[in-house]
């Protein structure tokens, strides 16, 4: 007998195969690539020390010494969103590392144990849910020091619901499916059923989630900053919004430029994220 | 011989796609007359499902009849607008389907339902068409109608719902009903139920019957004509006493062999395999679509397409072989 | 009664109970009995079918017995052994003697792995051979299903369900079980496909001395696969005989009425049906059983004993075993 359809062979082969296909997502891959190139080797390049104060404050954008502008210290503002992307990305990706790391395994203890492991993390998921997320993390930041590490922590302390929920959702019905029944039958311990059959069959959704949460935890970080709750020794682009607020009217660049900076970094974070939607989406593949 | 209720002639239906168009019907050409049961038989893929829709005016999104014709009572449907189409649907052809649970609405009562048809089809008034809807259950054997009635469908069994599905069907006493694997999701001693309110309610109402099923059993119990399909074309016309007890068509013998029979004597005799795969639409060669399944095709087979040829009256078979 | 040697498997009065949500705020729990008392025995190299219809809990049966669902009571005894005794790491280690083959050829493989990881899987749960020695057996195990050794770095969804069927059958067989449970394997397959399936079970079957319980809704497939058929209705079992015997000369009613709902294709030759033999209405759903013989309401040769007393599996010479008051060829 012959193998029916030829084409691409793993699950993961097929699958880039439709994202390569999706414009949408290769433009947030490309745009991302891009800004974490620039947060890497940006500061060789441009060899300007974003705390030094350069110039004027709050120069217009044009000038010889600051093609951004300054801000209201007159330091320069294109090195400010070149190192702070580095603070802001970093926050991103280890609060969204804590999240899903979080979320993961409460969502797959309650779906693969059920019972009152179950009843008992679930309460506990929606007591964290209930609560309003900002003033939760802003709490937990002022409990301690703000630094990049604290606020990076809140930031997880407040989102992993979500995931955990998921995460449980998947964990149940795949528990159900007749391989994990068959592997039962088989003698599999618990750890390989959980680890080698449901996991990565749980995979796609929790990668998509994944991808988003780091976009909301960059937002999330930027909102902290902004409010003046960040880390004020690290700069970042929230960090810098915050500190030029108060002069908004008189320099709008000082707060847009490092607004759409940090704007175009979550868009292709969900450009990218939408992009994996589709090609991990398994009810857009043939059985 | 009495006019045909339906005469499907020279019907092909084909799929657009980007490389291309597939055929999914070939050349298809049946009629049903008045009372009579025709059975279209196959695995799936077939294409005894797209032939209903067909005839149905519901084939899916780019899928089309591309030559031939359906004609009811003289009236080609492959032609019809959609307003024709609307009017005939459920009055003058119906359909049942497998699934009783997902084919009705499961937010309005049995009664509800019912009663729609009739109001649409009918003109009636609520209240009339309530009471005829009553009436329906009764004749579809279903007991308490009158509780059923204002039942919702997750409330009714299995083989209710399909009793429900039935009395809608019928509710306008159609010319033609076509059943689509009305009783494979049902229990067995449910699926004769079924096939016995069948054969009463064609015997009262008069009405012709397509049955589209996988199972020869079915055929047997029920038709008296079938046609054999296999990768859109029917490779075999033959009333079903004949078709069971001298099929001509490879695949037909290998459709009546390959099901474990305890009538006949020795269970220890293997059952006869088809070998293989039903083949992909798109990569039929010229010749007959059977030949790689086939044990007595050859290099012929599988250059040129068998036509249908007449081996007895009423009997007509497409093979190079038979 | 029992067989000339000691069966492999023998089943003693399984029962398997769901609890069911209560129906009200603080309501009372229910309980329904799934499979309620069920006995039979199975010879080793032999076939034990299980037919019913939907709800009789055959499939159940199966699961219990491969330990997959709580017992609530009774006893399975496997080669002697207590295998409903067993826990923890003797009941892993147990499961390499008695493998299942489950019937949705598309929900029953892992979409994530290749065919030779999946066939591998028993292998490596159970730690049987080096690496060299499962990539062998491997290999050996698609040829007998009759897959080409390429198949294994293929993965499921580029099969066809009857060749997925194979690929399950593969897995089952990989650690040489004795006892192999068949939970509906061609019920989702196409007619000709299934007879591949069936044939390939039998080829099996009689070359490896296998021992199958297999579990049908279809009376044909288990005709022509069994020795010792059971009929379940709601939970219990009514009837066993030898296959040829229980299909020629039924006991139970209910039994009569599925042999006369089978739609065959010599349903012309046959005399016109008995009308009594059809079962009365629908199955009635398993939560709702009240006393007496499970089948009264449905049965045309009820009286009133039958509403007040369930009757017993009994035997009624050394071959045939039937649970009714009025049992008669």
């Amino acid at each position: 007998m012959t193998v029916r359809s030829q084409g691409p062979q793993s699950p993961l082969a097929e699958a880039w195969a439709i994202f390569r296909r999706n414009r949408p997502a290769l433009l947030g891959l490309a745009l991302l690539v891009l800004i974490v190139a620039m947060t890497l080797v940006g500061p060789t390049l441009y060899g300007v020390d974003p705390l030094d104060i350069v110039s004027a404050p709050l120069l217009p954008p044009g000038d010889a010494d600051a093609p951004l502008g300054t801000d209201y210290l007159g330091r320069d503002l294109l090195a400010g969103i070149i190192s702070g992307g580095r603070a802001s990305l970093a926050v991103g990706l280890s609060a969204a590392l804590l999240t899903m790391g979080l979320g993961v395994t409460v969502g797959a203890l309650a779906g693969f144990y059920g019972g009152w492991i179950d009843r008992l993390l679930m309460r506990t998921t929606e007591f964290f849910q209930v609560l309003p997320p900002l003033i939760l993390a802003m709490t937990i930041v002022l409990l301690f020091r703000p630094s990049l590490a604290t606020v990076a922590v809140s930031i997880g302390l407040v989102s992993w619901p979500t995931p955990a929920r998921l995460t449980r959702a998947e964990f149940l019905r795949i528990r159900e499916l007749d391989y994990v029944r068959a592997a039962r039958a088989m003698g599999a311990r618990n750890r390989r059923i959980i680890w080698r059959l449901i996991l990565p069959n749980a995979a796609p959704p929790l990668i998509v989630a994944a991808t988003l949460t780091i976009g909301a935890a960059i937002l999330f970080e930027g909102g902290l900053s902004f409010l003046g709750l960040g880390d004020s020794n690290a700069v970042s682009w929230g960090l810098i919004m915050g500190m030029n607020r108060p002069y908004i009217f008189e320099a709008w660049w000082a707060t847009t430029f490092p607004g759409i900076v940090l704007f175009a970094t979550v868009l292709a974070v969900s450009l990218i994220g939408d992009g994996l939607n589709d090609a991990l989406n398994p009810r857009q593949r043939e059985r | 011989m009495t006019a045909p209720v339906l005469a499907v002639e020279g019907v092909t239906v084909e799929r657009q796609a980007r490389s291309g168009s597939v055929r999914i019907l070939r050349d298809l050409a049946f009629t049903v007359q008045p009372g009579e049961t025709v059975a279209l038989v196959g695995e799936s893929g077939c294409g005894k499902s797209m032939t209903a829709l067909a005839i149905m005016g519901l084939l899916p999104p780019r899928i089309r009849v591309a030559a031939g014709s359906i004609r009811l009572d003289g009236e080609d449907l492959a032609r019809a607008d959609a307003r024709t189409l609307n009017r005939i649907r459920g009055d003058r052809i119906s359909m049942i389907f497998q699934d009783p649970m997902t084919a009705l609405n499961p937010v309005f009562t049995v009664g509800e339902q019912i009663a729609e048809v009739l109001r649409v089809h009918r003109g009636l008034s609520p209240a009339n068409a309530l009471a005829r809807a009553l009436d329906l259950l009764k004749a579809v054997d279903i007991s308490d109608p009158a509780h059923r009635l204002r039942q919702y469908p997750h409330e009714l069994s299995g083989g209710m719902r399909q009793r429900v599905m039935i009395a809608m069907a019928v509710a306008c006493e159609p010319r033609l009903l076509i059943a689509d694997e009305p009783t494979t999701a049902l229990d067995v001693t449910v699926q004769a139920q079924v096939f016995e309110l069948l054969r009463d309610l064609k015997r009262r109402l008069g009405m012709a019957l397509i049955l589209i099923t996988h199972d020869m059993g079915a055929v047997a119990e029920l038709a008296d004509r079938a046609v054999v399909m296999y990768a859109g074309r029917a490779v075999e016309y033959a009333p079903v006493e004949e078709l069971i007890r001298a099929p001509c068509h490879p695949y037909t013998q290998g459709l009546i062999g390959c099901i474990p029979d305890m009538e006949s004597g020795d269970a220890n005799a293997e059952l006869t395999e088809i070998p293989g795969m039903v083949p992909d639409l798109a990569a039929i060669g010229p010749g007959c679509a059977f030949a790689d399944r086939c044990g007595l095709a050859d290099a012929a087979c599988r250059a040129e397409l068998p036509p249908v040829m007449e081996r007895a009256p009423g009997h007509r078979v497409a093979c190079w072989k038979a | 009664m029992t067989p000339p040697t000691a069966p492999l498997l023998q089943v003693d009065g399984l029962s398997v109970e769901y609890v069911l949500p209560a129906t009200r705020a603080f309501g009372h729990k229910r309980v329904m009995r799934a499979v309620d008392e069920v006995s039979f025995s199975v010879a080793r190299g032999t076939s034990f079918g299980i037919v019913g219809e939907s709800g009789s809990g055959k499939s159940t049966t199966a699961a219990a017995i491969m330990r997959l669902v709580a017992i609530a009571s009774g006893r399975i005894l496997f080669d002697g052994e207590r295998l409903d005794a067993l826990g923890g790491e003797a009941l892993r280690r147990f499961r390499r003697r008695l493998q299942i083959v489950l019937q949705d050829p598309y929900s029953s493989l892992n979409p994530r792995a290749r065919v030779a990881e999946i066939i591998r899987e028993p292998l490596d749960i159970q730690e049987i051979g080096t690496r060299g020695e499962r990539r062998a057996r491997t290999d050996e195990l698609l040829a007998l299903v009759g897959l080409r050794p390429e198949a294994g770095r293929a993965f499921p969804h580029q099969f066809s369900g009857g060749q997925r069927q194979r690929i399950g059958i593969a897995r089952a067989l990989a650690t040489n079980p004795e006892l192999v449970v068949c939970d509906e394997p061609v019920s989702a397959l196409d007619v000709a496909i299934q007879a591949q399936v069936l044939n390939l079970l039998k080829r099996l079957q009689r070359e490896r001395g296998l021992t199958f319980v297999f579990i049908s809704h279809d009376l044909g497939v288990v005709h022509y696969m069994c020795d010792q058929v059971g009929v379940m209705y709601l939970g219990r079992l009514v009837e066993i005989a030898p296959a040829k015997r229980l299909f020629s000369r039924p006991l139970h009613p209910y039994t009569k009425a599925l042999l006369a709902a089978r739609p065959s294709i010599h349903a012309r030759d046959r005399v016109s049906k008995a009308a009594g033999a059809i079962a009365i209405g629908d199955p009635p759903s398993p939560t709702e059983i009240r006393s007496g013989c499970r089948f009264a309401g449905r049965c045309s040769a009820a009286q009133a004993i039958c509403r007040r007393e369930a009757p017993l599996l009994e035997p009624k010479d050394e071959q045939h075993e039937v649970a009714c008051h009025f049992a008669t060829p």
